[in-house]
């Protein structure tokens, strides 16, 4: 499992994280203390979040939220910056014919809101479908149903869709193959805001339940900005 | 130095039935793990680990009922870090072997697949190379508990 190593190289091309902290990453089981030192040297900061507790891949220093405009699965404008917000925030590009890895997470962060009712009230999970062709809004709405209807689905053009993958320095979404029968590759990991508008970690795919129930409380506990 | 040779060949053919009895044997591969994702969209997945069972086999296929096609996927990493999905045509399962499908890796993907809640039980033909078709019956679980 490359998962955590390849969104650590990223995340440092993307957010200049020092190379020399994950070097020696190269499975999940190895990332988690190497995670957790990264983040005692990034809670000498003084940021809301004690990084050091989190367990997905830090994001040091944390970024600010950008924003994009697409359309959710009503039909109703969304700007994602303005209706989330304030709130803790779980953004994730991904397509419905992706039947190995993109329920996962969704399934994983439905589990926590299950456990703590609380936490998904006070949360927004966004899902961006990264196949204009094929994926209907319709679709979109059923497929998260699935995990929990409060869960918000956005499409938009291909080029609509890219300029918002390019706003978080995400590589695009890329067709594979002809026909009906293509295939996407797509970035795997979701990418986590507190309710202070930050984003301090972002998660691959093969992130465990219990990590993602850790850091989703610990994130919540942020308190958003002022004003 | 016949008789040594013969005595070689004598040791080669005890050891040969030690070994054939602590294999498993038998005429298939060894199943075991074996779940279907509850579907969430127009596709799902089904893992599962096959062990070898004494002679060189390859997985070439499978077939369900409640699926229009089945076929062989992996998903891999590229090098800019996003994730794909290769269609694979077979994958071998050495004698001694095995084979793990998992998320995140190797998983047959069901197209078209119809709706399954958990719990149902489906029955999956998966088409060996040496065994030939082997059926089973494969509970479907919650998206979220195909991990182990």
């Amino acid at each position: 499992m490359g998962g955590f190593e390849s969104t650590r190289r990223w995340a440092c091309r993307r957010f200049r994280i020092g190379a020399q902290r994950g070097h020696h990453v190269t499975a999940v089981r190895k990332a988690i203390p190497i995670l957790l030192l990264v983040g005692l040297l990034v809670s000498a900061c003084g940021s809301d979040v004690n990084s050091g507790d989190l367990l997905g891949v830090v994001v040091d220093p944390p970024q600010e939220k950008p924003t994009f405009v697409l359309t959710d699965t009503s039909g109703a404008s969304y700007d994602f910056a303005e209706e989330t917000q304030g709130r803790l925030t779980l953004l994730y590009f991904g397509y419905l014919n992706c039947p190995d890895i993109c329920p996962v997470h969704l399934a994983q962060i439905a589990e926590v809101f299950d456990q703590s009712p609380a936490l998904g009230r006070e949360s927004t999970v966004v899902f961006v479908s990264v196949d204009p062709d094929r994926d209907e809004p319709e679709e979109i709405r059923s497929f998260l149903d699935n995990f929990d209807s409060r869960f918000v689905g956005l499409v938009g053009s291909q080029v609509e869709v890219e300029a918002a993958q390019d706003a978080f320095g995400m590589p695009h979404a890329q067709k594979v193959g002809d026909g009906d029968d293509y295939t996407i590759n797509h970035a795997g990991w979701v990418i986590a805001y507190a309710p202070d508008d930050l984003n301090y970690s972002i998660y691959p795919f093969g992130t465990r339940q219990s990590q993602w129930t850790n850091d989703l409380q610990l994130l919540a506990e942020t308190q958003p900005k002022e004003g | 130095m016949i008789r040594r040779l013969m005595l070689l060949a004598a040791a080669m053919a005890v050891s040969g039935l030690v070994v054939g009895a602590c294999s498993a044997g038998g005429t298939s591969p060894e199943m075991s793990n074996a779940r279907i994702a509850q579907p969430t969209g127009p596709n799902t997945a089904m893992y599962f680990t096959a062990d070898g069972y004494g002679t060189d086999d390859r997985l070439i296929g499978a077939t369900v009922d409640i699926a229009t096609e089945v076929q062989v996927h992996e998903t891999v990493m590229n090098d800019d870090g996003t994730m794909g999905m290769n269609h694979v045509g077979a994958v071998d399962l050495p004698a001694e072997g095995q084979i793990v499908l998992e998320p995140g890796g190797l998983h047959l993907m069901f197209l078209d697949v119809e709706r399954l809640e958990v719990g149902d039980m489906v029955e999956v033909s998966l088409q060996w190379r040496e065994a030939g078709d082997v059926k089973m019956d494969v509970e479907v679980v919650a998206p979220g508990d195909t991990g182990g």
